[in-house]
């Protein structure tokens, strides 16, 4: 699965998770442009991308997913593993 | 109905996610949710808030999470005698809450595993037992106000799904959001119930085909003694046990009527002879067995019955009949017999279409009404002219004032009756109890009988006070008498009895048409009534003295029935 291709999975379960349109999600959209992501709707995000992907986040990893970028890297680390 | 309706919810964990999915269950059947949530963990003083509004939401929903309830479960200064107090605090607290708010209460989750799983319930320790002693103490506080409070069964819906799609251990422990997605939705879905029961129409009447439907196999085929319906046999058991499920729809005031393609014969031969048919001809208020088509069937026991095509659920085995009404007749929900014929039994309460949120003494003698309905029509028959059909029918009417005891029925009378009304106001129990303290209303009932058996209260008269006139705020007649007169029984005799207390000599009344209420848009100007000027809907007004309706002769006023 190339970089891009998670990208995109990645930024239309966000949207989904958001409620929102994908094309209102950046590349390099973060939890500070959008307010939609709160942090309750942060669990929404985990676990839509968590079901995209068919992984599981490492509960210290979870924080820290607070960008399309960092999320994007974050399951690459996965998907390799 | 449109119009945004507020549900609050009053909690100590993060239930925002609940919040979102009960707004999109709603949507879903035709419903415009808005949720509030209350501050977070802050149940006391939310609550207290609620009770305070003075325009609270009709539907408030409290849920607690035990592990965060008292100090926390996992305090080491928790006791179960402190939740106990605590939770019977939060109890008497809801007791303060306006009447005209609906309560959903969440029951509390007993942990899935202990390592005493032989010891009842009450015999276990401290914290393994909370959960078991706050619902005990909750069921019971919901048992004695039906009307006012009601479960949000959280124990239920886990025992359903099971532990996995129920804990989310990882968001409980970071994010005090303790439920799976499966869960919220189900949770969700038992709230849009509720909501369906509060704020929609009901389906009052079930209408069952007969063949491989009320019984497996063909009577007109294998003769009435060899149908399968023997609950010692299978598949009998799955037929017996339906019909066991029909007979406990019945109860809940639901019509029972067939439609079959069938000889009239073999059909009440197994309906009056078979030893294990549980359904007779007595709990049938209505049938077509005949080779006609379905569609026109149904159309016509609608009629017959005076019930909207919306009103009807029908049963079927066959799949190009289910089909041929869900085309031509989409009103009417269609239950198909499904193919395995081990997953019959049930059919109907899965389908959630027959939920009520009480069940009254009228729901259970409505079969009897229409079965004297009959008759009646059979006397029409031989009468040329109405006034002398009617003088015939030795009717009798008594009108009263609205009693506590009266507000169920009077409230249903409200929900459910949709052709004789002329505003259609739809008022709940709490609303009516409102008005029975309010000293500028008067609610008068009417109660009716004739040759043929009671009618029940079947009438509604909701009168309100103006500073120069007495306004009709809601007149409504069950549609089991209509075109009987006894609509001016009501009227006259409401505003003979509310001229008792009050001083008027005028009378205003509107009309607010729907899309079944065709039949009283010309009543207040039958009644004498002129139209007035108004904005947005239909006024009329008029001089008592003006008025063109009189207690009927032809009905008897009765002192008690």
């Amino acid at each position: 699965m190339s970089k891009d291709e998670i990208r995109e999975r990645a930024r239309a379960a966000l949207a989904t998770a958001l409620k929102t349109d994908p094309q209102a999600i950046s590349d390099s959209a973060s939890q500070a442009d959008l307010s939609e992501w709160d942090s309750v709707r942060h669990m929404n995000v985990v676990l839509a991308l968590e079901n995209e992907f068919g992984i599981e986040f490492a509960d210290t990893e979870l924080p820290g997913l607070t960008s399309l970028p960092l999320l994007v890297s974050a399951i690459e680390r996965h998907s390799a593993a | 109905m449109a119009g945004d309706l507020t549900i609050r919810i009053i909690r100590n964990y993060t239930a925002e996610p609940m919040a979102e999915v009960i707004k999109e269950a709603a949507q879903r059947i035709g419903l415009a949710v808005q949720a509030e949530l209350g501050a977070f963990d802050n149940v006391g003083a939310e609550i207290a808030a609620l009770a305070s509004d003075t325009q609270p939401p009709p539907l408030a929903i409290v849920t607690i999470d035990l592990d965060y309830f008292s100090g926390g479960l996992f305090s080491p200064k928790w006791s179960l005698a402190q939740a106990v107090n605590a939770f019977r605090a939060v109890l008497a607290a809801i007791e303060t809450v306006p009447a005209s708010c609906f309560v959903l209460i969440s029951t509390f989750l007993p942990g899935f595993r202990t390592s005493l799983p032989w010891a009842p319930a009450n015999a276990l320790l401290g914290r393994g037992a909370a959960a078991f002693e706050l619902n005990h103490l909750l069921r019971a506080f919901v048992a004695e106000r039906p009307n006012r409070c009601g479960l949000l069964d959280f124990e239920r819906i886990a025992a359903r799904l099971g532990e996995a799609a129920t804990v989310d251990r990882r968001f409980g422990l970071m994010m005090k959001a303790p439920f799976r997605q499966e869960f919220i939705a189900a949770a969700a879905a038992e709230v849009a119930r509720i909501l369906r029961c509060r704020f929609l129409p009901p389906r009052k009447v079930l209408v069952l085909d007969c063949d491989n439907t009320l019984w497996g196999g063909v009577v007109g085929e294998a003769g009435a003694e060899n149908v399968q319906l023997d609950p010692y046999e299978y598949p009998g058991i799955a037929y017996y046990r339906f019909q066991s499920e029909v007979l406990a729809v019945a109860e809940k005031g639901v019509l029972i009527c067939l439609c079959s393609k069938n000889d009239e014969a073999p059909v009440w031969q197994v309906l009056d002879k078979h030893p294990h048919c549980l359904l007779h001809r007595n709990h049938l208020a209505g049938y077509r067995i005949n080779w006609g088509s379905k569609v026109a069937n149904l159309r016509e026991l609608g009629l017959e019955l005076n019930l909207g095509l919306d009103s009807m659920v029908f049963v079927d085995d066959d799949p190009a009949e289910c089909q041929m009404v869900r085309s031509q007749l989409p009103e009417v929900a269609v239950l198909q017999v499904p193919a395995k014929i081990y997953e019959y039994p049930g059919l109907v309460e899965r389908s959630e279409l027959f939920d009520r949120l009480s069940v009254s003494n009228e729901d259970t003698e409505r079969v009897h009404y229409y079965q004297a309905e009959k008759g009646r029509r059979e006397v029409q028959k031989l009468h040329v002219d109405v006034k002398s059909f009617l003088r015939d029918l030795g009717m009798k009417a008594l009108v009263r004032p609205v009693q506590p005891a009266d507000i169920a029925r009077a409230s249903q009378l409200c929900q459910r009756t949709n052709q004789f009304n002329v505003t259609s106001k739809r008022y709940t129990e709490s609303d009516l109890a409102r008005f029975l303290k309010d000293p500028h209303v008067r609610m008068f009932v009417l109660q009716a009988e004739d040759r043929f058996g009671a009618l029940g209260q079947s009438g509604l008269l909701i009168l309100r006070k103006l500073p120069d006139a007495v306004e009709v705020d809601t007149f409504l007649m069950s549609c089991r008498i209509i075109g009987r007169l006894f609509d001016q029984a009501l009227f006259c005799e409401g505003l003979r009895l509310a001229r008792a207390d009050w001083q008027f000599d005028r009378v205003q009344a509107s009309f607010v048409p729907t899309a079944k209420n065709r039949i009283v848009a010309g009543l207040w100007k039958d009644y004498g009534l002129a139209a007035v000027e108004a904005d947005g809907c239909e006024t009329y007004a008029g001089l008592l003295s003006e008025l063109k309706v009189s207690f009927p002769d032809v009905i008897q006023r009765a002192d008690h029935l």
